[in-house]
This record gives C-alpha cells, sequence and structure tokens, in this order.
C-alpha cells in the first residue's frame, strides 16, 4: 500500500474523480506531505512498539477504494429537525476541517489524499440523536473514511459504531462538540485476526461537554488508533474506557491525548487490556496541562494482563503538567492473572476456565462502562 | 508430664475399629514437599463418615500441608503414598474435582477477589458442583433463599454478599464466610485450615457454632489448629499430633487439654 505502487494509485484515484477543484488540491497537498514525512518508525513515539511493516504484509494492499457506499446507519426516530447529513465529497471547502499531522498522525494524510468515502453530521443544537453506525468494507482494497459530526449546543449524541470483520479501513473521525453537549460513544472494534485498521480520532470540546467514549479492541493484525481530545471550553468532562485483546500473533495499539488547554476539566482514561498467544497490545496514555488550565483533574489507570508467555505487553501513563493546581493520579501494571485468586475459585469447584474468565470479568469491570454483556466472548483461552 | 494419665494409644492414625465401618478417607504413607523442602514423611490417616478429627502440632510439623495435599494444591507436591476418597483416587483428580466431589478447604488466609460478587461467586460454585455431579442447576430464586437460610446462621450482614469476595472483610468475616459457603456447598469432608486464627472469642464461637451445625452423620471434618480452645466449641472425636511430617500420638479430646498444658517439648525426648 505504501510503496511504490501508491504514487500510480494515487494518481488513478485523483484521474478519474470528479469533484471540486479545493479538494484536489487538498488531495494532492495531503499526498506530498504524506510522501514528506514518510512512513512511521519505531523512533515515532506512537509507534515505537508497533510494526508498521504489519500492514505490507497484508494481501491485496494494493489497491484503493472508490465510491460512498460505506456505511449502513441505523437511526433512532430519525433526523432531528435541522440536524443534516450530507456526502463528505460534497462539503463546502470552509466546513473542511485540517488537521494537524506529524510523522505519528502520517496516516491522516494518506486519509486525506486517498479519500473515497465520508460524511459530515450536524446535529442541530437542543436535540438528540441515537445512531448506529456500521463502517462496511466493500471490496478488498484500502478504505479511506473521514466522518465530521457537529454536535450543537445542549444537543446530545448517543452514537455506537462498529467496522466489518473484514475490515482494512484508514478512518479518520471528528467530533466537533458544542457547549453544553454529552456524547456517549461506543467503537466495537472486533476484526478479523488477518485484517487492519488505523484509526484517528480528533474530539474538540467546547465549554461544559460531557463525554463517555468506551471501545472494545479485538484482534487484527494490526489495530493503531490514535486519538486527540481538547478541551478548549471549562468544566468539561471526559471519561475513556477500554477493553483490548489480542490473541494469536494479534497487535492492538491503542493512544490517547487529553489536552488540558483551559482550566476545571476533568479527563479519565481507563484501559483495561488482555494479550495471549503470541499477541501484543501497546498503550500510550497522555494528559498534557497548560499554563493557564488550573484546576485541572486528570486520572489514568492502564491495567494489564498477560496470559501467556509470548504474549507482550507495552504500556505507558504520562502526564505533562505545566501548571500548580492540578488533582492528576496515573498508574499502569503489567501481570497475570492471580494464581492465588485461581486457586480460590478452583477450591469451591469452578473449573479452570470458567474461574480465569471469572477473574477476567472482573479486571476488565472498570472499563466495561457500557456494561456490555458478551464482553466475555471475545476472550479465547 | 504424664501421659499414661490420658490413656494415650500410638495409633499413627490408624484406628482398627475404622475397619469394621465403611472408611470416607483413607490416607496412605503419605510423602509431600514444597519445592526441596520435605514436609511430609509417611502420613497415614483414616477417616470415617460423621468424625471430627483435630490435627495439632508444633509450627512446621506438616499441618496445613496435609490440608493442601487433600485440598489439591499445585504449590504441593506429593512423592509417595495414596489418598482414597470415598472409593476413589484422590490425588489424581484436579482442585475442582476434589471440591465437587465434597471435599472442603476452609483457608487459614481466605483470599479477597476485587470484582467478583460473592453471591455471584457463590452460585457459580455451587452449580458448577451440581453440574459435575450430573444435577440441574440452580435457579436464582432458590439460591436466594438457601443463601437466605444460610445466612442466618452465620450471623452474617446481607451486605457482606453483595460485596467482592473477601474484599475489605474483617478476619473474623472471612471466617464466617468461609464457613458460610461451606453451608452452601454441603461438602462431606471439610478442611478448617486453623480457622480459629485471628479470631476473638465471640467470633470464635460463632464460627463453631456454624461448624457444629454442620455437623452430621455423614459430614466429616479434618480440623486443623494450634490451640485447645476452638475444641472447647467443636469437639472432636479424635485429636492427632503432627510432629516432623507424621502423626506421631493420637487420642481422644484430653489429649488437647493435655499438649494445652504441656506444650511440645516431650516430642524432641
Amino acid at each position: 500500500m505504501f510503496k511504490n505502487p501508491i504514487d500510480s494509485l494515487f494518481e488513478k484515484l485523483t484521474n478519474r474523480l470528479d469533484e471540486p477543484v479545493w479538494l484536489q488540491k487538498k488531495r494532492r497537498q495531503a499526498f506530498k506531505n504524506f510522501q514528506d514525512l514518510g512512513l512511521p518508525t519505531r523512533k515515532s513515539e506512537l509507534w515505537k512498539y508497533t510494526d508498521v511493516k504489519r500492514l505490507e504484509r497484508l494481501p491485496d494492499v494494493t489497491d484503493v477504494a472508490e465510491g460512498n457506499e460505506h456505511f449502513v446507519f441505523t437511526i433512532e426516530g430519525g433526523l432531528p429537525k435541522e440536524t443534516t447529513m450530507s456526502n463528505i465529497i460534497d462539503i463546502k471547502e470552509a466546513n473542511w476541517q485540517d488537521i494537524k499531522t506529524d510523522k505519528e498522525r502520517v496516516f491522516v494524510e494518506l486519509n486525506t489524499a486517498m479519500l473515497n468515502s465520508g460524511f459530515e453530521l450536524s446535529i442541530a443544537k437542543n436535540s438528540q440523536l441515537k445512531l448506529h453506525i456500521q463502517y462496511q468494507q466493500i471490496s478488498a482494497a484500502w478504505e479511506n473514511i473521514r466522518t465530521v459530526i457537529n454536535i450543537g449546543e445542549n444537543a446530545q449524541l448517543d452514537l455506537s459504531e462498529s467496522y466489518d470483520y473484514d475490515c482494512r479501513i484508514n478512518h479518520v473521525a471528528i467530533i466537533n462538540a458544542a457547549k453544553n453537549s454529552t456524547i456517549k460513544l461506543q467503537s466495537n472494534k472486533l476484526l478479523a485476526k488477518t485484517e487492519a485498521l488505523i484509526h484517528y480520532l480528533k474530539i474538540n470540546c467546547a465549554k461544559n461537554v460531557s463525554v463517555e467514549q468506551s471501545t472494545v479492541n479485538n484482534n487484527a493484525s494490526l489495530s493503531h488508533t490514535i486519538e486527540d481530545v481538547d478541551f478548549n471550553g471549562e468544566h468539561c468532562h471526559f471519561k475513556a474506557a477500554s477493553v483490548n485483546v489480542a490473541h494469536d500473533s494479534c497487535h492492538i495499539a491503542e493512544n490517547i491525548q487529553t489536552n488540558h488547554l483551559v482550566g476545571h476539566c476533568k479527563s479519565e482514561v481507563i484501559k483495561r487490556s488482555l494479550a495471549t498467544d503470541k499477541g501484543q497490545v501497546a498503550i500510550n496514555a497522555k494528559a498534557v496541562v497548560s499554563v493557564a488550565a488550573d484546576g485541572s483533574d486528570v486520572a489514568q489507570s492502564l491495567k494489564n494482563i498477560l496470559l501467556s508467555d509470548d504474549a507482550k505487553i507495552y504500556s505507558r501513563p504520562e502526564l505533562e503538567i505545566n501548571t500548580d493546581d492540578v488533582i492528576a493520579a496515573h498508574g499502569s501494571t503489567i501481570g497475570e492473572l492471580d494464581e492465588l485468586s485461581l486457586t480460590y475459585l478452583r477450591s469451591r469447584g469452578i473449573p479452570k476456565e470458567q474461574a480465569k474468565l471469572m477473574l477476567i470479568e472482573s479486571f476488565l469491570q472498570d472499563a466495561n462502562i457500557f456494561k456490555l454483556e458478551n464482553i466475555l466472548d471475545l476472550i479465547e483461552l | 508430664m504424664n501421659f499414661k494419665r490420658c490413656k494415650l494409644k500410638r495409633l499413627d492414625g490408624q484406628n482398627p475399629s475404622y475397619e469394621k465401618n465403611k472408611i470416607m478417607l483413607k490416607i496412605n504413607n503419605i510423602h509431600a514437599q514444597v519445592g526441596d523442602n520435605k514436609i511430609l514423611k509417611g502420613l497415614n490417616l483414616q477417616v470415617k463418615p460423621g468424625e471430627v478429627h483435630a490435627i495439632m502440632g508444633p509450627n512446621g510439623a506438616g499441618k496445613s500441608t496435609l490440608g493442601n495435599v487433600l485440598a489439591g494444591m499445585e504449590k504441593v507436591q506429593v512423592t509417595e503414598g495414596s489418598v482414597d476418597f470415598l472409593g476413589k483416587d484422590l490425588l489424581e483428580l484436579e482442585i475442582e474435582q476434589r471440591a465437587s466431589e465434597g471435599v472442603f478447604m476452609a483457608f487459614q488466609y481466605p483470599v479477597e477477589i476485587p470484582g467478583v460478587n460473592n453471591m455471584y461467586f457463590l452460585r457459580a460454585a455451587l452449580n458448577a458442583q451440581r453440574k459435575y455431579r450430573g444435577e440441574s442447576e440452580m435457579n436464582s430464586s432458590v439460591f436466594l433463599k438457601l443463601v437466605r437460610e444460610k445466612i442466618k446462621m452465620m450471623n452474617m450482614r446481607d451486605d457482606l454478599l453483595r460485596r467482592p469476595v473477601n474484599e475489605g472483610f474483617s478476619g473474623g468475616e472471612k471466617k464466617r464466610n468461609e464457613i458460610f459457603q461451606m453451608s452452601i456447598l454441603e461438602p462431606k469432608l471439610a478442611i478448617l485450615d486453623e480457622t480459629d486464627s485471628g479470631l476473638d472469642i465471640d467470633a470464635l464461637k460463632i464460627v463453631a457454632d456454624g461448624v457444629n451445625q454442620l455437623r452430621n452423620a455423614d459430614r466429616s471434618f479434618i480440623v486443623i489448629t494450634h490451640y485447645q480452645r476452638l475444641l472447647d466449641y467443636i469437639v472432636p472425636d479424635f485429636v492427632h499430633v503432627l510432629a516432623d511430617g507424621k502423626i506421631v500420638r493420637t487420642g481422644d479430646k484430653s489429649l488437647a487439654l493435655e499438649l494445652e498444658e504441656t506444650g511440645y517439648g516431650w516430642l524432641d525426648k
């Protein structure tokens, strides 16, 4: 996908597209940026434990998808009044939102260059929307999807999203939350062990925004997520929890950065990860508290369990505090299932596998904030 | 010191009268070690249904190791000997199989398991055992009724059931919880490993009372303890003195009283 054929793929794509000049310019600039930045390497902090060559090893990667039938929307009760949805290709130039990229976020540039599908959803103020989106894999080629969701003042969004099991998607998502809005976001990334997902998520929070986010990552040859959250207004409350389960030779990388640009916002990041066989999980959680962000409250809890000798987990909580009046706590643990607890459960007649699942269920409890009932079905012991 | 006074017999755990009745547990020449440390060195013991056997002895004698061997704790390695439990080779069974066959171990240090609700755990355990025995699972309403009935017996607070297993429990509450679990699971053989340790006298009475209520003609107990005081409340049929990995003396309850007076210094003579 990323070596020589990509030049011709890009040409092929842009030549056949009939779209506004400004978007063509964006594509060309993004493609140049992508080429200039180059692929991430082990020197890139957010890719330090992720081998990007895993993408090259995927079969049939040398093509690019086209077309727009890549989503299935299920909207409860229909779209609220004055809420609009449009194809990403059809949006006005003024509505296009550039994302600051670097070598870590270089796939955002590739997404812009090769963009083939997406939408912009603008939720009217004071309205409520409950929505499920299924991101579909139409062909064997890579999908480059861009989604933008603008949430109006006092609006509420309850979004659950899932990706096709056979997924090869580079997804860039932007959520702009106006003041007093509330977001409940559930992402299910339950992928085949041979497939890949590159996901970049940017959440911009105005004053008094509340976000509750739950993500489940299961398998994939490579599932790599970078999430940047900006608090632009005070009194925001952000809680992100994720459960990550890597079997066989799967690799899951989750990177989240919360940027406390103003004071009196609270961010809470909870990650619970399991790796078995030769599975790998890499977790980075960073919180940056700016000079002006007094009264910030930051918590990071990263807990990880290795279920086999060959499994690997990298876990890194990080705080960058640039002011004095801050409450901050972070912690990271990596271990095995507690043998004493396992023995205790078994001593009451509970079979070993069931006892393990009970301990895993209790381990995941903190991160299963939406109380997903079938979460244990993901675990292959 | 006068051991003749209490009419001790050197039985080494073998009482010929056992053979007249069915034997529930027969431990034959057990040798066991933890790592390279040989702890049990040819221990023999027979237990019939309904009997209560107290195991006493100095520190390091192998009392808890005996309990661990019977319960199937993996840290203990049996190198020689056999254990027959109701006609089955106990040593061939996994921990959970032993439990389902009716062996229950009340731990000296019950484990705290954050996140696993006590009720959920108990119901999972009961139904796992029922499934093993080919019985149907107990539904939640019947289980709840059973729990309410048994919890009164142990004088336990209801809210402990809704909390994670043993998490935040006091020492006494943990021990009571062990006996409460026993009352729900109704084992054939219960091993109480220093259940009296860390208990004040009131808690001791409550725990002992719970055990006594579970005593019947089909259920046997092996009570491992350092102190005679527990045996004031749980009156044993036999008291065994374990020293250096073997049972060296066996007697009735009076042996425990004698040990309380004399200690274990005589073992060195």
